[in-house]
């Protein structure tokens, strides 16, 4: 009987409190990798050079044509270099994040079929041992 | 109350019975274990599956394991995230707890290991209870012991109340104030009530923290791995890094608990002013360089744990490394480069926190190849382009910087103020654990408190918590060495006092005998003078035996008495027999300290910029005599500074630091009233038993003002010493003089007629004996070196000295060899 109260007392935990604590922990996880590949802070210095590397306009004259467009040239370059690496790890990241996001149902539904789970492996496993 | 009644009723009552069956420790090494086992099983499956041979018809066999294996795994698992949800989630492990609930999950350990209803029982034998007792210095076996001889069945009613819960600080205090057996057997064990409150608090700060690192899930623990693109936005600092070291990754030390204990506010204060939009510059300004490096290390740990101000969020902090820096460059020009090239390359990378230690000597360092470091750095601060943490010491900072109006415009300060010793404590607490994992040592509480104590009161001024972090450090190779696997009280003292040479602690047995013969052997040296030398030995016995005020210095006395009476020699003799050598005995002559600038001269002050004559003293010497010669010829001002010191047992320098003098024995001597003990002695009276009559002339003549006369343990005073008196120094001296000459095998016979002689000659009125020692130089040892260089003496020769025929002094006779 007190076996029984237990069972029940557990059950009762597994399919309430037990799924909340669960999505509180996995909502963590997934704020975790959203921030591990730093998502917001690439889409927003999305058009930054790479690592600012470039140069400077500031000592060239406006007749040296040239200069100043090797300077923007320079420049360009190192913007779309910052642009594909920013891309690259923005789609990595989300397509992770996602990944991670949807694990959370099936995560979910284990859970929730666990305990059968248990006793049909149990059942199984005594089938097949007295086989 | 029933108590086993009131734990079932409680609902922590499952958790606690899983705890104590099944402890988490075993039930993770159990979980892992099995799941390896279950891997193995899987994999021995598989084969026997894939196998034609005869062994594939066990395979159902092996898979049915497989699957009873893993149901048995889950059920495990389940039990274990149970336990952890009720645990973790309600707090449970950090002693948190619910309205209704009657006490903590500490308190529920006790209460389940007691027995009959013996909560000190309990307390004693639980996990939790021995392990305070254990950081009081108290093993198992004395529990044991004490256990076994105390009388049953002790019962009280334990405070437990539905209004208030009861948590575990409270129940033990609570054992202790009810329970004289226990009170008494913690006093037999040196804890009183505060220490062992002390130990309590340990041991939950000790769980709590351990409970907190494991909850791996939690938001601040998962946000400690950094982000990968985190410094994508901002620019590369190649030159910079060759000099610089980027301290996120210099962290090697855990996040702290509870936030930070220590030095709180003026972190607070520093990320307030970073946090700015313009001149968000720094000068942290501390004592030591711990203190400073204590507030940044803070700061990292904030940035990295992603709880710092957002506009700190993304900064890399680089501290600089000035010497290295320096060392590179022979050229101003090369110098100034390099220089501009790091400051552009901040400027660009737009994520760095440049910080400065010992920002004074960077810009010394400049100075001396020729440059301003000034002008370079006043055109990046000015267009707020870089941003820098600066730190330095109290005296460089109002010396050297805080005069300068255009750099303190673009700089906010922060002053560190030392520690209270609560958080130094708790700072050693913290270090202790990760020591005792690695050096596998155990410290107890009382031995923490000693090594506090012992870097305040022995090695330090104001930076206690730097230096009792060096102490701790100093203590492990020690400890090794010494094979020494508890660290207590005795042990930390044992250590102060092979430093220091101070003893410290118990009297131990040399010590005691030094101390009750104190006055025999100053007897040995100092002739005459009975009453002055008992004076003085009760005085430090009284001192060594804990009774003396812990803030006051050893002894301090005022020797009083006409010249060459044995005040000086009373000080040396002190010296060599508490200090162990004469060298411990420092001299002032205070006639040097006349005018109004004296007692600058003795502190220093800003004025002088140096430190002052009595401060270099002390710091090299703590712990010793500290004579003051001719102490009425000092100017008053210097009178009221020895006011504070006689009082208080230590002086405040020009900054406002402490100096103390509490491990010193301070003599004034004086021969202010030696006129009056003279006439005294004409008139046939003693002066060593007239002293208030000698006091009350030195006041009325306002040559010593009362309050300080009252400040000294005593006021000795010295009589002119008398015909017999001055033989037996004479002897003594020519005693020493024929024992140098023994050295090269010259007899010297010490006769009477000798000893009288020099006696008489000697010593006089106004000096007394102090001119012997001259006169045995000019009359007998001469006539000694003569006869040596003329080859009249020779080694293995007998001499004396007898009278000569038309003169005082003695003439040398040569009585042959031995």
């Amino acid at each position: 009987m007190r076996f029984f109260a237990i069972i029940l007392q557990y059950l009762s935990w597994h399919y309430s409190r037990a799924i909340l604590e669960f999505s509180h922990i996995y909502k963590n996880i997934i704020v975790f990798v959203f921030n591990f590949f730093s998502i917001s802070i690439l889409l927003r210095s999305y058009f930054a050079p790479w690592r600012r590397m470039g140069e400077d306009y500031e000592k060239k004259i406006i007749d040296d044509f040239e200069d100043v467009a090797s300077t923007f040239v320079v420049n360009l370059i190192m913007r779309i270099v910052g642009i594909v690496m920013r891309t690259l790890i923005i789609v990595f990241g989300t397509l992770f994040t996602l990944l991670v996001v949807l694990f959370y149902p099936i995560i979910l539904i284990s859970w929730l079929v666990l305990p059968l789970i248990i006793v049909v492996l149990v059942l199984l496993g005594f089938g097949l041992l007295f086989k | 109350m029933d108590i086993k009644e009131l734990l079932k009723n409680s609902p922590l009552y499952p958790i606690l019975i899983i705890e104590s069956i099944f402890s988490s420790r075993f039930r993770r090494l159990f979980i892992n274990i099995s799941g390896v086992f279950l891997l193995a099983l899987f994999a021995l499956a598989t084969f026997f599956s894939a196998t034609s041979f005869e062994l594939s018809r066990f395979a159902p066999r092996v898979w049915g394991l497989v699957c009873l294996g893993l149901a048995f795994y889950f059920v495990a698992k389940m039990i274990e995230w149970y336990f952890n949800s009720s645990y973790y989630f309600d707090n449970i492990a950090l002693n948190r707890y619910h309205p209704g609930d009657l006490f903590t999950f500490t308190v529920g350990r006790v209460l389940l290991a007691t027995k009959n209803n013996d909560v000190l029982y309990g307390f004693m034998t639980s996990a939790v209870g021995t392990r305070v007792l254990q950081r009081c210095g108290i093993t198992s076996l004395d529990i044991a012991k004490f256990l076994e001889l105390r009388p049953s069945g002790q019962f009280y009613k334990i405070p437990i109340s539905p209004d208030q819960v009861l948590k575990f600080r409270e129940l033990v205090i609570f054992l202790f104030q009810n329970d004289s057996t226990f009170a008494q057997f913690l006093a037999d064990h040196g804890i009183n009530e505060s220490e062992l409150v002390g130990a309590v608090n340990w041991v939950i700060y000790e769980i709590e923290f351990g409970e907190y690192r494991k909850r791996w899930w939690s938001s601040s623990n998962l946000s400690r791995l950094p982000g990968i693109a985190k410094d994508w936005g901002f620019g590369n600092t190649g030159t910079l890094d060759k000099y610089g070291w980027d301290l996120l990754h210099g962290l090697n030390f855990s996040s702290d608990f509870y936030g930070l204990s220590s030095h709180l506010d003026e972190i607070n204060q520093v990320e307030n002013v970073l946090a700015k939009q313009k001149e968000a510059n720094v000068f942290i300004v501390a004592e030591t360089g711990g203190e400073r490096m204590d507030i940044i290390w803070s700061l990292v740990r904030r940035i990295k744990d992603g709880i710092a101000p957002p506009a700190l969020e993304y900064k890399r902090p680089v501290l600089f490394n000035s010497a290295v820096f320096l060392s590179h460059f022979k050229e101003k020009l090369e110098l100034e480069a390099e220089l501009l090239k790091i400051f552009k390359e901040v400027s660009r990378a737009g994520n760095i926190l440049l910080i400065f230690d010992n920002f004074n000597s960077l810009l010394q360092g400049f100075r001396t190849l020729g440059s301003n470091f000034l002008d370079l750095f006043y055109p990046f601060l000015n267009s707020n382009s870089i941003q820098t943490i600066c730190l330095v010491g109290n005296d460089e900072f109002h010396q050297e910087i805080e005069n300068n109006g255009s750099l303190m415009a673009l700089f906010d300060r922060v002053f560190v103020r030392p520690l209270p010793v609560e958080s130094v404590i708790h700072n050693l607490e913290q270090t202790v654990w990760s020591i005792e994992e690695q050096y596998k040592l155990f410290f107890t509480y009382p031995a923490l408190l000693a090594i506090v104590e012992g870097a305040s009161k022995y090695f330090s001024v104001s930076d206690s918590d730097d230096k009792a972090s060096d102490l701790l450090t100093e203590i492990i190779p020690w400890a090794k060495q010494k094979n020494y696997k508890i660290i207590d009280e005795d042990k930390v003292q044992e250590l102060l006092q092979s430093k220091t040479g101070i003893p410290i602690g118990k009297i131990r047995e040399g010590e005691k005998e030094k101390l009750l013969g104190l006055e025999k052997n100053l007897a040995e040296r100092v002739v005459g003078q009975r009453e002055a030398l008992t004076q003085v030995s009760n005085a430090l016995r009284r001192a060594r035996s804990g009774i003396r005020s812990e803030k006051k210095p050893i002894g301090s006395f005022l020797f009083l008495g006409p010249t060459g009476v044995g005040k000086t020699e009373t000080a040396k003799a002190l010296a060599e027999i508490m200090f162990g050598a004469e060298e411990n005995l420092l001299r002032l002559d205070m006639s040097q300290f006349q005018t109004s600038e004296s007692a600058d001269n003795l502190i220093g002050s800003a004025a002088l910029g140096r430190p002052g004559l009595l401060i270099n003293l002390v710091r090299e010497n703590s712990y010793g005599v500290l004579l003051l010669d001719e102490f009425e010829k000092a100017h008053s001002d210097v009178h009221d500074l020895f006011l504070t010191i006689l009082d208080e047992g230590y002086f405040s320098d020009k900054s406002g630091r402490q100096v103390s003098l509490r491990d010193m024995i301070i003599i004034a001597t004086s021969n202010a009233g030696a006129d009056f003990i003279w006439r005294m002695v004409r008139e046939g009276k003693k002066p060593e038993l007239e002293s208030d009559a000698l006091i009350n002339n030195l006041v009325t003549r306002a040559i010593l003002k009362p309050e300080l006369l009252n400040r000294f343990d005593a006021v000795v005073i010295y009589h002119p010493l008398l015909d017999d008196e001055l033989k037996l120094i004479s002897r003594l001296m020519l005693g020493r003089l024929a024992k140098r000459l023994s050295g090269q095998g010259i007899t010297l016979m010490i006769t009477d007629y000798l000893v009288s002689v020099v006696a008489k000659l000697g010593a006089n009125e106004v000096f007394g004996a102090r001119p012997m020692q001259r006169f045995i130089q000019d009359h007998i040892e001469q006539q000694v070196a003569d006869g040596l260089i003329k080859g009249d003496i020779k080694s293995g020769f007998v001499i004396s000295f007898e009278p000569k025929v038309g003169a005082d002094e003695p003439e040398l006779i040569v009585k042959g060899n031995k």
